[in-house]
């Protein structure tokens, strides 16, 4: 699949992951590496870009037996931000479906 | 690759393309050696699933380059303060229609429950039997619920406009990070319902009443201006 493609659908999942609850950076990672076939390290700039847009905010917690984790969690701007795209991609993806569902059947 | 040379040379690469906070994001990738290193890969491993260090600073990188032109951004900033001077004008207009149409709700009600309630406060209100008083009163009382539903109506207009215009501003000086948001107020499925229903009843209460009280009083007072003859607007 074409890498920019799947980048900005990324965020899209990462915004999603986030709005269930606050996560730190390896599990996000970790999350979306199990199920998309995405190099470990591509998870981090997305994080940072979505920082850097006020969607996501960070802060630390102490953890036991280790340093602290930097957790990761939606701001408000997210919040309306993960609504809207999320409506707009659904509807997006029904409509590739349906266009290509379409296609196959005209094939037979 | 070894954890160190890995993250040597992320943070050489970080370093050369001139994005800020590389130790930040270095310590982002340790952790993320920590974590993988105690699930049991080894270092070599976990260095070729992340992806080669040059093309994730090149990720970093491609973040910071965005939206920082000095010279442009103040014009813009000028600009967007001159919009919102206008923009505020607008919002004030729509403020005070707002509170004038709550105001007539109020009113409304007011003359309603004085008809209904055969209260005459500073002899305002001129004499009528009550049969005729009753039925205004009941109409004004229809128009001041239209009134009512119109308040909350351009209220939440008036709100969602200084919103979508905030949303704008912010939007348009970040260089275009914040997707858009709609103009009309997302009422609730309920809320539009109750405020759709609202609107329809009061309308034709009121008409129907308005219609009945008029007639009733030309019957009662046996003239067609039975203003006339009550004595009304003189004094």
């Amino acid at each position: 699949m074409n890498a920019q493609y799947k980048k900005g659908v990324l965020e899209l999942c990462v915004l999603s992951l986030l709005s269930r609850r606050d996560r730190y950076g390896y599990e996000i990672s970790e999350y979306l590496s199990e199920r998309i076939d995405v190099a470990d390290g591509t998870v981090y700039p997305i994080l940072r870009k979505l920082k850097g847009d006020g969607l996501v905010a960070t802060y630390l917690q102490e953890e036991s037996g280790g340093p602290p984790r930097k957790y990761y969690s939606l701001t408000q701007t997210g919040r309306e931000s993960f609504r809207a795209e999320r409506a707009e991609y659904l509807d997006f993806a029904k409509t590739v479906e349906s266009l290509l569902e379409d296609e196959k059947n005209d094939e037979k | 690759m070894t954890k160190n040379e890995y993250l040597a040379k992320l943070a050489g690469e970080l370093k050369k393309s001139g994005v800020s906070d590389a130790d930040d994001i270095v310590s982002e990738y340790e952790q993320h050696f920590a974590f993988k290193l105690a699930d049991g890969f080894t270092e070599e491993e976990i260095a070729a699933k992340l992806g080669a260090p040059e093309a994730i600073a090149a990720q970093f990188e491609s973040l910071g380059s965005r939206g920082s032109s000095g010279g442009g951004k103040a014009g813009l900033k000028i600009l967007m303060g001159f919009c919102a001077v206008f923009e505020a004008m607008f919002y004030l207009l729509c403020l005070a229609w707002s509170l004038v149409v709550a105001a007539s709700a109020v009113a409304f009600a007011a003359l309603g429950v004085c008809l209904v309630g055969r209260l005459n406060i500073a002899g305002l209100i001129p004499s009528m039997p009550y049969a005729s008083a009753l039925i205004l009163g009941a109409a004004s009382l229809a128009l001041s619920v239209f009134f009512a539903a119109g308040t909350y109506y351009f209220f939440a207009y008036t709100r969602q406009f200084v919103k979508v215009s905030v949303h704008w501003h912010r939007h348009v000086l970040s260089g275009g990070r914040y997707p858009s948001i709609p103009w009309n107020p997302q009422f609730s499925p309920r809320a539009r319902r109750t405020l759709r229903v609202a609107v329809h009843w009061s309308v034709t209460v009121f008409g129907a009443l308005f219609v009945l009280g008029m007639a009733l009083s030309m019957i009662l007072a046996g003239s067609l201006p039975f203003w006339h003859v009550w004595g009304w607007f003189v004094r």
